[in-house]
């Protein structure tokens, strides 16, 4: 696992992470700035103590010189005493040497053939024995000895020129020592000024070297000092004393920074320089072997402070590495930054076991959750006994848990309950489908007709109508739309159907059957619901159609062509008392009568355009020239061509069609009788001879002639009862026709409009007291006959039975 | 049509015969006006020679069990033929008179 996951996984650890990170930038950068600002202060001190030091040491070089030339000076004063004589002179060099231990040899070099005796440039020397304490008397000068010291251009005897006491350049001792000299000479007057003899005084430079090194600032600092010929007259590696030109050491290295040194400090500059080791190197590069220390002078940069000894024209310098000097400054950061690191290792560990067990009912939380998040409300959360933001975030998840549980239960119980509701609507809208003529073909033994109807709810439960039956040989139907939509619409629709089978059953003129139903749906009709409902009766022997309409689109008429079926609109069902008018027409076979809802027409596509009245006729017209018009085809087409035009778009209003399709085909009548009754029932043995004669020539056994005799005299006496009021006179007619289907008998009279069809059934079920005494007679008509059929044509009441053979 | 009544073993049997139709229910229902008195006896409609009986005999009939009833005396109809029956069977006036 990466590190980043690492971290995305546990704040923990990113908690931790962040911390040390952001405390290490810190304390890197701080310590930093500490080393720094300790860099500065120890520099400065360094700075300062080398500067002490220095001063140290030049005030104890001068010092020495000082009392060097002091004596000097002094036994000058009175060396007239002693140095006019060859001998005596000795005196003045034993005494002042024997004063100044600093002085390791005093000589006097007198001018050429000053004492005629000695001959040229006698020079008489009191020298320290070397390694010893006694003092050595000796004669340097002389012919012999080839050295003229006054008159050379030598460094002894420039205080011959300068006429003051002179510190000569740094030398080697030319004896076997070796040693490193400078000389002080001062020059000894005649009376007349003139100079006969120089009193020099040499001194062992060795003591310089211990005089800088006990004056060291640090024991691993090294010391220099350079002579102003630019030798070296204390250096570490003694190799270099006085045998190596400070500048073509310097150049040697190619070290451009060390030659800048030497020039500053040979200009008697005081100050300090920063620069690498090279400048100490021995004469062969290499660095000096010194036991004295366990500095690496090849690495790391160095400090040089130098400063002038002016009396002596030298300069000296100490050489601090500077990794010496930061030692601790760099120690005490290392130490500081070991121990600040282990503290930040201690914190974060600490730290990250902290947050680890502080966050650790989080995690126990999160199981408790994501077992929430299954569904089990029960599930127990951790037990945190804090009160800080988990405690509080604990508290939180337990407060959810108890109003999800109970959130879930009421959506439960509500989904229960509305489950419940829709499974009641579901009954509700089956209840209202099942009142609907749902068995197509319905009348499959007729061949006279064809229905087919369709009715697609928008919701479960729809306020659109459809129905029809057969009474008497006559097609009653009806095609309506309840206002508005949903459970409302559907009861005023079940009432509407309720109404309509109840008053059609003994009501055939439909705008009778509306005025009733119009009477009381009107009634305390406080919702304001309507009802638009074309109502037909289709007389099923002759095809004469009746219809009234309540305000409902009329039908087409798809016969020949395809039209628009012509009747008055009056107005909708349950608004107000009305007078409904009705229409007639002749219906041919093989017309189609289409009707429909506003929802077919109405039916609207995504972009609310609508099906309209010109889709649907140019449907029907192309339907018509397929030949395909019949109830169940131009249904199926219809709906084919609504579907395609919503494409998918949600149904906005119940959508319903009926088709009735009249085909009654014409046959030849094999047997046609008839007779004229007057409205007399002393005639009824007329009528039943000529019954008689009809069952006879068609071979009707005896039974059924007695059943043709009882449904005639019924069927006859009623008309003769009731078509003519008591007291009036007139005529009725029977005809007999049959052909090879059925038997057929019209009974027309002139009389009133009377339709024996439209009485109430008897209840053949009640006890003789209860049984009224009449009303029978239809009854018996209705067993007997397959078919009765009233309609009134031409002012005139005609009643056909019929029995099928 | 003609209607006959009679008294046998303290019965008033009423013989039919013919057609009972609605031109001869008047005077059928004149013959039978002897049952409207039948107190302590049971009526007998025997109807062995009754070849129709139309709405209109019906009636009568229904009259004579309506007058008899309240008086305690039974009706009772003989020699029906299975036409007749058929339509006594289609109006419940089976269920009304009881059949010897």
């Amino acid at each position: 696992m990466s590190l980043s996951k690492k971290l995305n996984k546990s704040v923990a650890i990113r908690t931790t992470f962040i911390a040390l990170l952001m405390s290490t930038i810190i304390l890197v950068l701080f310590a930093l700035w500490q080393s720094h600002q300790v860099r500065k202060v120890v520099v400065a001190d360094v700075q300062r103590q080398a500067s002490r030091s220095m001063d140290n040491a030049i005030g104890t070089i001068i010092d020495r010189l000082s009392s060097v030339e002091t004596a000097v000076e002094t036994a000058s004063g009175y060396a007239d005493i002693f140095a006019k004589d060859e001998k005596s002179c000795y005196q003045l060099l034993e005494r002042l040497i024997k004063n100044n231990a600093d002085i390791s040899a005093v000589t006097l070099l007198y001018r050429d053939q000053y004492f005629p005796r000695q001959g040229s440039y006698y020079a008489p020397t009191v020298y320290r024995e070397y390694g010893g304490t006694g003092l050595v008397t000796d004669e340097i000068g002389g012919p012999e000895s080839n050295f003229c010291y006054l008159e050379t251009d030598s460094n002894w005897i420039y205080t011959n020129k300068l006429r003051h006491g002179y510190w000569c350049l740094p030398y080697l001792d030319s004896m076997s020592t070796k040693r490193p000299m400078v000389t002080y000479s001062v020059p000894l007057y005649e009376p007349d000024s003139s100079i006969y003899a120089v009193l020099c005084a040499d001194i062992d430079l060795n003591w310089v070297k211990k005089i800088m090194d006990s004056s060291k600032p640090y024991p691993y600092s090294r010391v220099s000092v350079v002579s102003r010929d630019q030798q070296f007259i204390c250096h570490p590696d003694s190799s270099c004393i006085l045998g190596v030109n400070v500048y073509e050491h310097a150049r040697k290295k190619g070290d451009q920074k060390s030659i800048e040194l030497i020039h500053r400090m040979l200009r008697w500059e005081r100050g300090s320089d920063t620069m690498n080791t090279s400048f100490w190197a021995g004469t062969d590069g290499s660095d000096i072997a010194d036991p004295d220390d366990d500095v690496d002078w090849d690495s790391g940069p160095v400090i040089v402070y130098f400063a002038p000894v002016g009396r002596v024209q030298w300069a000296v310098s100490f050489t601090i590495p500077e990794s010496k000097i930061l030692e601790g400054p760099n120690d005490l950061r290392n130490n500081m930054l070991l121990i600040s690191l282990f503290t930040l290792l201690m914190t974060a560990l600490v730290l990250f076991v902290v947050i680890h067990r502080q966050l650790r009912p989080l995690k126990d939380l999160a199981d408790s959750t994501r077992e929430l998040a299954k569904g089990h409300f029960d599930v127990p959360l951790p037990v945190i006994r804090r009160n800080d933001e988990i405690g509080r975030l604990r508290q939180a998840f337990a407060d959810m848990q108890t109003s999800l549980s109970h959130y879930v239960d009421e959506l439960q119980a509500t989904t229960a309950q509305k489950a419940s509701m829709e499974s009641e609507l579901n009954v509700a809208s089956s209840i209202q489908m099942s009142m609907l003529p749902k068995i197509f073909p319905p009348y499959p033994e007729r061949d006279d007709l064809e229905i087919y109807g369709r009715l697609t709810p928008a919701k479960a439960v729809g306020g659109d109508i459809y129905d029809f039956y057969i009474r008497d040989e006559k097609l009653f139907f009806c095609i309506g739309d309840v206002s508005g939509k949903g459970v409302p619409a559907a009861l005023v629709m079940v009432m509407t159907r309720a109404l309509f089978r109840t008053i059609s059953a003994h009501e055939a003129a439909p705008e009778r059957v509306l005025a009733q139903m119009n009477e009381t749906l009107s009634e305390q009709n406080e919702s304001n619901m309507f009802v638009t409902l074309f109502m037909g009766v289709l007389d099923l022997p002759t095809g004469r159609l009746r219809c009234s309409n309540a305000g409902h689109d009329a039908p087409l008429i798809v016969g020949e062509q395809v039209a628009v079926m012509k009747v008055d609109s009056n107005i909708p069902l349950g608004v107000m008392e009305w007078k409904y008018t009705a229409q007639e027409m002749l219906v041919q076979p093989q017309t189609t009568i289409f009707l429909y809802t506003d929802g077919l027409t109405e039916a609207e596509n995504a972009s609310h355009g609508q099906f309209g009245e010109q889709r649907m006729l140019e449907v029907a017209r192309q339907a018509l020239a397929d030949g395909r018009h019949n109830p169940d085809d131009l249904l199926g087409l219809m709906q084919d061509a609504v579907h395609q035009f919503v494409d998918g778009a949600e149904q906005s209003d119940d959508l319903t069609m009926l088709g009735v399709q009249y085909t009654k085909e014409q046959r030849a009548e094999s047997l046609q009788r008839d007779i004229t009754l007057t409205n007399d029932v002393q005639q009824v043995p007329q009528l039943a001879a000529f019954v008689d004669e009809v069952c006879e020539a068609l071979g009707f056994d005896m039974s059924t002639t007695m059943q043709m005799n009882l449904a005639l005299e019924e069927a006859v006496v009623n008309v003769m009862s009731y078509a003519y009021p008591a007291g009036t006179q007139g005529d009725v007619h029977i005809e007999a026709q049959a052909n090879d289907v059925r038997l057929k008998f019209t009974i027309t009279d002139s009389g009133v409009p009377f339709d024996p069809t439209a009485k109430e059934e008897i209840d053949t079920t009640l006890s003789a007291e209860e049984r009224p005494v009449g009303g029978l007679g239809i009854f018996l008509v209705r067993e007997m006959m397959d078919s009765i059929n009233y309609e009134r044509i031409d002012g005139k009441n005609v009643l056909t039975l019929r029995k099928k053979l | 049509m003609k209607t006959t009544i009679q008294e046998q073993d303290g019965n008033l049997v009423a013989i039919f015969d013919g057609r009972l139709d609605t031109a001869a229910a008047p005077q059928c229902e004149q013959d039978l006006k002897p049952l409207m008195d039948c107190a302590g006896h049971d009526i007998v409609l025997d109807c062995t020679a009754l070849d129709y009986i139309s709405s209109s005999g019906l009636r009568l009939f229904l009259g004579v069990l309506k007058n008899a009833k309240p008086k305690g005396s039974h009706v009772y109809i003989t020699g029906m033929n299975a036409d007749l029956r058929n339509v006594f069977t289609m109006t419940g006036f089976i269920n009304l008179f009881e059949f010897k």
